[in-house]
């Protein structure tokens, strides 16, 4: 879905704030700490229900403020998004006018990939980033994907606990409760991997396309899923995953600690075979970063059948001309594109689409 | 000195009873007790009597932990009822949502709660231990779980099931066929309905 116009009330640095953007491309130009990623993260927010960073909910409030809302129009379908925040830590959702009952359901009306700081560094950066791009967008197609992961993220933080106890004084009927959260766990994780595996094999395919455009050299990028269990069927899978635990019991007791599952995958990126992680080059590393998410957001088209927005916040450092330049090019090509960056970027005159400067006073300027 | 005007003690008091209520913060209570005072006195009084009258005379079941006025409850003393099958639930809302669809005709049980390690509710802290005195009875061919759709809800049958199944009985479980993520309490009817219709063994 296009976003057509947003409307910021209290939001971080903006007291009022209303833009229309274009279908394909719009540039936010500013200094540092102007507010670009704020801007951004306002737009995310409309995608996903809550911020891309670990921030509590309240911290979106203007300091002097203690309510908050975003409102986004959709151009296409007439739609109209709003997430209200308020000072007791609360959230809520309204899609035209009527309040959600979860904000999951807002997944999949602006569907969304975010390149950022930490989605560049996905290739270099720690497995946690890799698992939340795959999330960040199997959520996106699959409400389904969004339950098991909390139903599964409940059953490892339970286990930690009932481990711990039965490492300690014991309780009653305690080995009986960490079957039945295992069965919670391997349940909802074989879903997981079955999504995840389904989702790279996917994203595999587009990446190299994107990749070799990106850098122009033909080296060959491989993109690798290796669950921690015997992969073939989800019965296959359900079985090892019961065989682990059972074998590894003494150990995950000994250390009150989940060891196996989803919350522990990994991707192995490789460039020729190499480890991408030990060997590219950060440029090289950013270009399979963004090759990756390109490509996730293609998905997001294939599902829905209507453009992705994609939201670069600040990801043209460390990419040298030509790169920058296919990304600039290539970007609006896969959905509605918001690029941010603190200096203006030479190649971007002479484009259509809007250009906006924010001014450290926090007004926002179109510029020609 | 002159004296300061305060909020008098007894209407303190009662905001402060009102703001124990689960949803009601500090400005909500104040709200409410305002409100009651501007209330006709008849009306403000019949509130507390029906308090009182309520913790008088309501109490839970002491076969099915269902609320009711007389005991056993209505249900468990209704030898019309089908004494062989079991419906399980976390809270007596969920029974009453069960009822009112009018097509189960047979016991109940009611837990609750649901097992929740992060909110410390442990299985302990449920009637678990009664259900399974319950079950060894030996009247019951067939229990159907009918916990909450979530992660809580999902346990606490998983875990029931294993401690009933040694004992040789049934164990279904409905709520597979109900949205993931929604409570029985507020599930629709015709879906309630088709939810106990399709229960899978589990
Ligand atoms: N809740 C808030 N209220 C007001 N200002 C905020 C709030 N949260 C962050 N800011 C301000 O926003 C600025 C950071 O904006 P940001 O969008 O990250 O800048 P950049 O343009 O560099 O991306 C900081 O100066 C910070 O003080
Ligand atoms: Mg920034
Ligand atoms: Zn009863």
């Amino acid at each position: 879905m296009i976003l057509r116009e947003i409307s910021l009330r209290n939001f971080r640095n903006y007291l009022k704030l209303n833009l229309r953007f274009d279908n394909r491309l719009n540039i936010i130009i500013g200094s540092n700490g102007v507010g670009k990623s704020n801007l951004l993260e306002s737009i995310y927010i409309l995608g996903f229900g809550r911020s891309p960073w670990a921030t509590l909910n309240r911290d979106v409030i203007n300091f002097n403020e203690n309510w908050s809302t975003i409102t986004g129009h959709a151009k296409d379908r007439n739609i109209e998004v709003k997430v209200k925040f308020l000072s007791n830590g609360h959230k809520k959702a309204e899609v035209n006018n009527k309040t959600v009952k979860s904000l999951s359901e807002l997944l999949g009306l602006f569907t969304e990939t975010l390149i950022g700081h930490e989605e560049i560094n996905l290739v270099r950066g720690a497995p946690s980033y890799r698992r939340k791009l795959m999330d960040m967008h199997i959520s996106q197609i699959d409400p389904e994907y969004v339950q098991c992961l909390n139903k599964y993220n409940k059953a490892v933080t339970a286990r930690n606990k009932i481990l711990e106890k039965l490492k300690g004084d014991g309780v009653v009927g305690g080995k009986v409760l960490l079957e039945s959260w295992n069965d919670i766990l391997v349940q909802n994780g074989a879903y997981i991997i079955r999504k995840r595996k389904a989702f790279l094999d996917k994203v595999e395919k587009q990446c190299k396309e994107f990749f070799s455009f990106l850098s122009n050299e033909p080296e060959k990028l491989d993109i690798e899923y290796s669950p921690s269990f015997e992969y073939s069927s989800v019965e296959a899978i359900e079985e090892d995953y019961h065989k682990k635990l059972n074998e590894k019991y003494s150990r995950e007791l000994r250390y009150s600690n989940t060891f196996y599952g989803p919350h522990r995958d990994d991707l192995t990126i490789t460039l020729d075979s190499r480890s991408m992680r030990r060997f590219g080059s950060w440029g090289q590393s950013r270009a399979a970063s963004i090759s990756i998410l390109l490509a996730s957001a293609q998905l997001l088209e294939d599902f829905y059948n209507c453009k992705p927005i994609l939201l670069l916040d600040d990801c043209f450092t460390d990419l040298d001309e030509i790169r920058s330049r296919r990304l600039f090019e290539l970007a609006p090509q896969i959905g509605q594109t918001f690029i941010s960056s603190p200096k203006p970027l030479s190649f971007t005159q002479n484009t259509d689409g809007f250009t906006y400067k924010i001014h450290p006073s926090g007004v926002v300027e179109r510029m020609q | 000195m002159a004296s300061r005007n305060k909020i008098p003690e007894t209407l303190e008091r009662v905001c402060d009873e009102f703001s124990k209520l689960p949803g009601i913060g500090k400005k909500t209570a104040s709200r409410l007790a305002f409100y009651i005072m501007n209330l006709p006195r008849e009306e403000a009084l019949r509130l507390s009597e029906s308090i009182e009258a309520l913790v008088e005379n309501v109490r839970f079941c002491s076969k099915c932990f269902n609320i009711t006025e007389s005991d056993p409850c209505p249900v468990c003393s209704d030898p019309g009822r089908d004494q062989e099958v079991m419906v399980v639930v976390e809270e007596p809302n969920d029974m009453f949502a069960i009822e009112d669809i009018g097509e189960y005709h047979g016991l109940y049980h009611i837990l609750g709660g649901a097992i929740a390690p992060l909110d410390g509710v442990e299985p302990e802290d449920l009637h678990i231990r009664e259900l399974i005195e319950r079950i060894r009875e030996g009247t019951i061919r067939e229990v159907i779980i009918a916990t909450n759709p979530n992660a809580e809800g999902d346990v606490t049958s998983v875990y029931i099931s294993k401690l009933l199944k040694p004992l040789g009985v049934k164990v279904t479980r409905i709520a597979r066929g109900l949205p993931t993520g929604s409570d029985l309490e507020f599930a629709d009817k015709t879906t309630l309905k088709k939810a106990l219709e399709g229960r899978t063994e589990e």
